[in-house]
């Protein structure tokens, strides 16, 4: 799920989302130094220029402190988006400063490259067929690392990278080379700005020492930058990849909390997110017979990451997930994201709500559904429901029910999952998790049909056959006939991939 | 017009759009390469970057420094500028033929619709030159591409975020292709006509009758200001010269 707008803020993460939208800053910068430093060339006043006092050298060093004024407008948007972010209720985390400074770093990148490039040639077509190239070609590089998160460690050498999209981990667990890479933008910049000058030094034939002075700058900045490339481009430590299984495997890793009817897990930093889930929580537990409550409660929340995407490989992360380390009480999976407006909100309001009405209607029986087959995962992720998971027959109905009568955007959310009818199950949710519930397809147009209803009606008929309804051996066909409403029929398209399903 | 052709193809800056196609030759290479499994939509989104970088370096075709001193010669400038699009083209099919036979020779079983795809760089070197052509009249030395590769970046960029109804980059199949393409066509005729009326020759051109007079009226307004310079002070005489200097 993309990091957008629309969530509230994870600010070791938001602050990598200010890097792209910088990088316009920073062509406008190449552009614009360039044609700065060509304009006397343009305007046939070469000759004029050099009967001033000022030498080019110092010429070209005026051009690259021109940038920096730009470089100040970049990193003040990037301080007032993150202290408006931070003021957003309910945002976790604290921004890294080297990342914060990369977008900055990309102005200063950007205007020194346009300089020297005036100076090297005096042709106004270099600078944008360098621009173009550079942006595509770390768009290249990017394209490249499909798979693990880290998989791919080169693509640090790229200026431009895309950002991450998988719900934010830890801030410890981030992995990222992020002050190496700003010390590696900074040394680049710097080897730029210091060849513009000594290319300046040279065409007016400065004294040798002036000269040799640039170059010892220069040699300096090239051995930082190569430093620094090959320590950002260094592989996922054996430290790191331990702490995250741990973290992935582990649940004392995380903190728990009891409130109300609830106990919420989360990692440590995050606990200003569990403000957010109550009232979804509280939401579905109102909508069950008491009695079924008092059976469920203590229902547990906990935060899942998509740890496949983060983690080396899909094959290989398998091992991360350890069916054992359930216990004998499933949790109700959230992520780490939670979701402002929108479609975000949609998502991610679906995916707890619907997960803990399933933990509300019973634990999953070892016992397989009536047709003998086991829904199948609808996307990506290599994960098999490891039981029969509580998303097919009457009961799957019964807690979708539930969880979309907890707002509108959870019934937008159920809306857009049901409507694509290719796949027999879905879940609300890219990252799957292992405790994530798989929902029938045609159960989730039975909750559709269930909400056209007038809600107290269906919820008397619910309560009054609440035993009967959860069990996970009662049809759909039995559940209509108890509420009154004609199951969805069963679309004979879904049978194409993973069998019947529910 | 034979007799033109030497001089032009001698005067054309060869470097920058030659560079721009082989540019997007390379970086479409690398993007679309054998075993990167891309999804359809990426792979029109990289036929269009390169489109993009292909175009850039076509903003600096009309840059001739040596332009007011052939102004005398034979042939307007329409022509003289049309000589060289014209000299451009061979090398713009065979960058283009190029991108295509890249992304079907990768990924074979792709439905690429070629011709209306071919709309879309067709309009947009369109669109480049007239950029250029009307930049010539801004910058310095008539060096329009100056003007143009920027132009031609923010409006490509603005292109990719226009909204669905009155998109450009509609993908393939999509209920907005049709509607997407009849705008590039229409956008690469205004664009030739844009470019025609960029390119008319200074020297033949004739001013609507009311900008005449204006011109004749400001012409001798100057001429009796001038006069009353010449008869007043020095002082005065000094400042009309400054002013005109």
């Amino acid at each position: 799920m993309a990091l957008g707008r629309g969530t509230v803020p994870v600010l070791h993460y938001a602050d990598i989302a200010t890097q792209f939208p910088l990088a316009p800053l920073a062509a406008a910068a190449l552009l614009a130094t360039n044609l700065a430093v060509l304009r006397p060339h343009r305007d046939g006043a070469v000759d004029l220029y050099g009967a001033t006092r000022l030498s080019l050298a110092r010429r070209t060093l005026a051009h690259l402190l021109s940038v920096l004024p730009l470089a100040a407008l970049g990193a003040v948007l990037v301080v007032a988006d993150l202290a408006w972010l931070a003021g957003v209720p309910g945002s976790v985390g604290a921004p890294h400063i080297a990342e914060a400074a990369t977008g900055p770093a990309l102005i200063v990148l950007g205007g020194w490259l346009g300089v020297l490039l005036g100076r090297v040639w005096r042709s106004v077509a270099v600078a944008p067929l360098v621009l173009v190239g550079l942006a595509l070609g770390s768009l290249t590089l990017a394209d490249l690392y499909i798979g693990g998160h880290d998989r791919r460690s080169w693509v640090w050498l790229g200026t431009l990278l895309r950002p991450v999209t998988i719900d934010p981990p830890p801030a410890t667990l981030l992995g990222r080379p992020a002050t190496w890479h700003l010390v590696y933008l900074l040394g680049a910049a710097v080897v730029l700005g210091a060849l513009a000058v000594w290319r300046s030094q040279a065409q007016a034939r400065v004294r040798r020492r002036a000269q040799a002075v640039t170059v010892a700058v220069v040699v300096a900045a090239l051995a930082v930058t190569s430093g620094a490339a090959v320590v950002q481009t260094r592989p996922t430590s054996a430290a790191l990849a331990t702490r995250r299984a741990a973290a992935a495997s582990d649940p004392a890793q995380q903190v728990c909390q009891r409130r109300g009817p609830a106990v919420y897990c989360v990692y440590p930093g995050f606990e200003p997110q569990i403000g957010l889930w109550e009232p979804t929580v509280r939401a579905v537990l109102a909508g069950v017979p008491p009695a079924a409550t008092a059976r469920a409660v203590p229902v547990t929340v906990a935060q899942r990451i998509g740890w496949p995407r983060l983690f080396e490989d899909e094959g290989e992360a398998g091992s991360a997930f350890d069916p054992s380390r359930a216990g004998d009480r499933l949790v109700a999976p959230v992520g780490t994201i939670w979701g402002r407006d929108g479609q975000a909100l949609a998502a991610t309001q679906a995916r707890l709500a619907s997960n803990v009405a399933a933990r509300v209607i019973g634990p999953p029986d070892r016992v397989l559904e009536p047709d003998g087959e086991q829904p199948k995962p609808s996307s990506g992720a290599a994960l098999e429901p490891t039981d029969p998971t509580p998303g097919c027959g009457a009961r799957a109905v019964v807690a979708l029910w539930l969880a979309a009568r907890v707002s509108p955007h959870v019934a937008v959310g159920l809306r857009q999952q049901v409507t694509d009818p290719r796949f027999p199950t879905f879940t609300f949710v890219n990252d799957v998790d292992v405790d994530d519930v798989w929902w029938g397809e045609r159960a989730g147009r039975f909750a559709l049909a269930l909400l056209e209803r007038p809600g107290d009606q269906v919820a008397q008929a619910l309560w009054r056959n609440w035993d009967l309804l959860t069990s996970p051996t009662t049809t759909l066909e039995r559940l209509g006939e108890l509420v009154g409403v004609q199951p969805p029929p069963r679309q004979g398209a879904t049978s194409e991939i993973g069998g019947p399903g529910c | 017009m034979p007799a033109l052709l030497v001089p032009t193809a001698r005067a054309v800056g060869w470097a920058a759009p030659l560079a721009g196609f082989a540019l997007s030759l390379g970086l479409l290479a690398l993007a679309v390469r054998p075993g990167l499994e891309l999804p359809a939509g990426r792979l029109v989104l990289w036929l269009r970057l390169a489109m993009t970088v292909g175009a850039l370096g076509c903003a600096f075709l009309l840059d001739d420094p040596s332009e007011p001193t052939t102004e005398g010669v034979a042939g307007s400038l329409l022509l003289r500028r049309s000589l060289r699009v014209a000299l451009l083209l061979p090398a713009t099919a065979a960058w283009w033929v190029g991108v295509v036979w890249r992304v079907q020779a990768v990924h074979p079983g792709l439905p690429l619709p070629v011709a209306a795809l071919t709309l879309e760089p067709a309009a947009l070197l369109a669109v480049t030159v007239a950029l250029a052509a009307a930049g010539s009249r801004l910058a310095p030395e008539r060096r329009g591409g100056v003007v143009a590769a920027p132009a031609l970046l923010a409006l490509t960029s603005a292109a990719f975020l226009l909204p669905a109804r009155v998109a450009l980059y509609a993908q393939p199949g999509s209920a907005a292709w049709d509607g997407a393409h009849r705008r590039w066509a229409l956008l690469g005729g205004l664009a030739l006509a844009a470019f025609a009326a960029a390119s008319r020759d200074p020297a033949h051109r004739r001013l609507p009758s009311w900008l005449r007079s204006l011109a004749h009226w400001r012409t001798r307004g100057r001429a009796a200001r001038a006069e009353a310079g010449r008869s007043g002070s020095p002082d005065a005489a000094g400042r009309v010269e400054r002013s005109v200097g």
